[in-house]
């Protein structure tokens, strides 16, 4: 079935049109798991999180207005349920995360050699203990690149609060990640990380 | 301006993917001041790492199967029927019941034309106000008690004993739902709700 417009296909999902939502989940699927992938830093979890999403969606798109684009309204389902199960205690019990995702990575980053995935892990774990808000914030500016009052839309807080929050998550970065950094050296990074 | 101002300043240029150094004013202190000239080294070494983190690319194949999930998970949600403390215990009390009639057409015993000639949808919501005892179940199955002696001899001990296990193997809430067809569970699911509203 040709669908004419974004709307037309929305129309038809919400009529029931299963293949109308398959079409949306197969345009948006890695995007949406992209972004729940760097928020939790676990291809497992990315990807049930990625699936609630979409169930979801199929659940409310009959409450979707069109004052945003559809990808906008997914992309806020997928920070507000990364955020929420990030903040699970199970999820925070998980830390420190120092092994986490090492064959994880392995399967998505076949490129990468093995100082490369240590200092993966290194970020994914200076990533995860950033608090939720934090993550999201900088998940959403830095890796999606989204403007700052578009964040703070989305998560329906100011944009001096969430411009606040990225620049804390970048300096906690900093902090964890300060041996990887030493000052007049002219080492690389993945030298550091073998030491 | 002070260092905590300058040190702002770099950070917001490399947020918004400008080299600080090419700002005359922040170059002009970077010369002259060793922490400032430090923190601006550390935080370009971390943008660059954050940088190559951006690459990660989703194999195509890691999520083939996601439609195929979403939907039967979509499918499962519309299957469960969502339940009110008030009649879980009916509901699963009438499956069970369901579930027998299944054994007893697929079983071998003799007995089993006796049953599914006699039991109907309204006994079975009839078996919802029992437990789960196979006995409590075939008599409100068969109310006639001729009829019932007459089932329990056909069936003997050893099949009222695999009937049993069937009920318990089967009485897991999940195994319940799907081991019903569409057409059972949207009549179930009617009925349990008519009931619901007699109830209430």
């Amino acid at each position: 079935m040709n669908y004419e417009n974004e709307k037309e296909l929305i129309k038809q999902a919400i009529d029931g049109d299963r293949k109308a939502f398959n079409t949306i989940v197969n345009k948006y699927k890695k995007r949406v798991f992209y972004t729940a992938m760097k928020m939790v830093r676990n291809k497992d979890d990315a990807y049930d999180i990625t699936q609630d999403v979409f169930i979801s969606a199929y659940k409310n798109l009959g409450t979707f207005k069109g004052d945003s684009s559809l990808f906008t309204w997914l992309y806020r389902i997928t920070v507000n349920k990364s955020i929420k199960f990030t903040t699970r205690d199970k999820y925070r019990n998980m830390l420190p995360v120092n092994e986490i995702g090492n064959d994880e990575k392995s399967k998505l980053r076949p490129d990468m050699d093995y100082r490369q995935k240590q200092l993966q892990n290194r970020l994914d774990s200076a990533v995860i203990e950033l608090p939720p808000q934090q993550r999201a914030v900088f998940t959403m500016r830095f890796y999606d690149g989204m403007p700052h009052n578009e964040i703070a839309r989305i998560l329906n807080r100011s944009e001096g609060a969430t411009k606040a929050n990225y620049f804390q998550a970048i300096r906690k970065l900093r902090e964890s990640l300060s041996d990887l950094f030493p000052i007049n050296a002219n080492s690389s990074i993945t030298d550091e990380v073998q030491k | 301006m002070n260092c905590k101002d300058y040190q702002d300043k770099i950070l917001e240029l490399l947020d918004n993917g400008i080299d600080p150094l090419s700002d005359k004013s922040v170059s002009s202190h970077l010369s002259e001041c060793t922490d400032c000239e430090a923190e601006y080294q550390r935080l370009s070494r971390l943008f660059n790492l954050l940088e190559d983190d951006k690459g990660l690319e989703v194999e195509g194949s890691h999520l083939d199967n996601l439609v195929v999930d979403v939907n039967r998970a979509i499918d499962r949600e519309k299957k469960i029927i969502h339940f009110n403390p008030q009649y879980i215990i009916s509901f699963i009390t009438a499956a069970a019941a369901a579930i027998m009639i299944a054994f007893i057409g697929t079983s071998n015993f003799s007995g089993s034309g006796l049953l599914s000639n006699n039991i109907t949808w309204d006994n079975i919501l009839s078996i919802s106000h029992y437990g789960f005892p196979v006995e409590q179940i075939i008599e409100s199955a068969l109310p006639d008690s001729t009829l019932r002696d007459a089932f329990y001899s056909e069936i003997g001990d050893k099949g009222l004993n695999e009937m049993e296990n069937y009920l318990i193997k089967t009485s897991d809430y999940n195994n319940l739902i799907n081991t019903l067809d569409e057409s059972e569970l949207e009549y179930l699911n009617s009925k349990i709700q008519a009931e619901m509203k007699n109830i209430s």
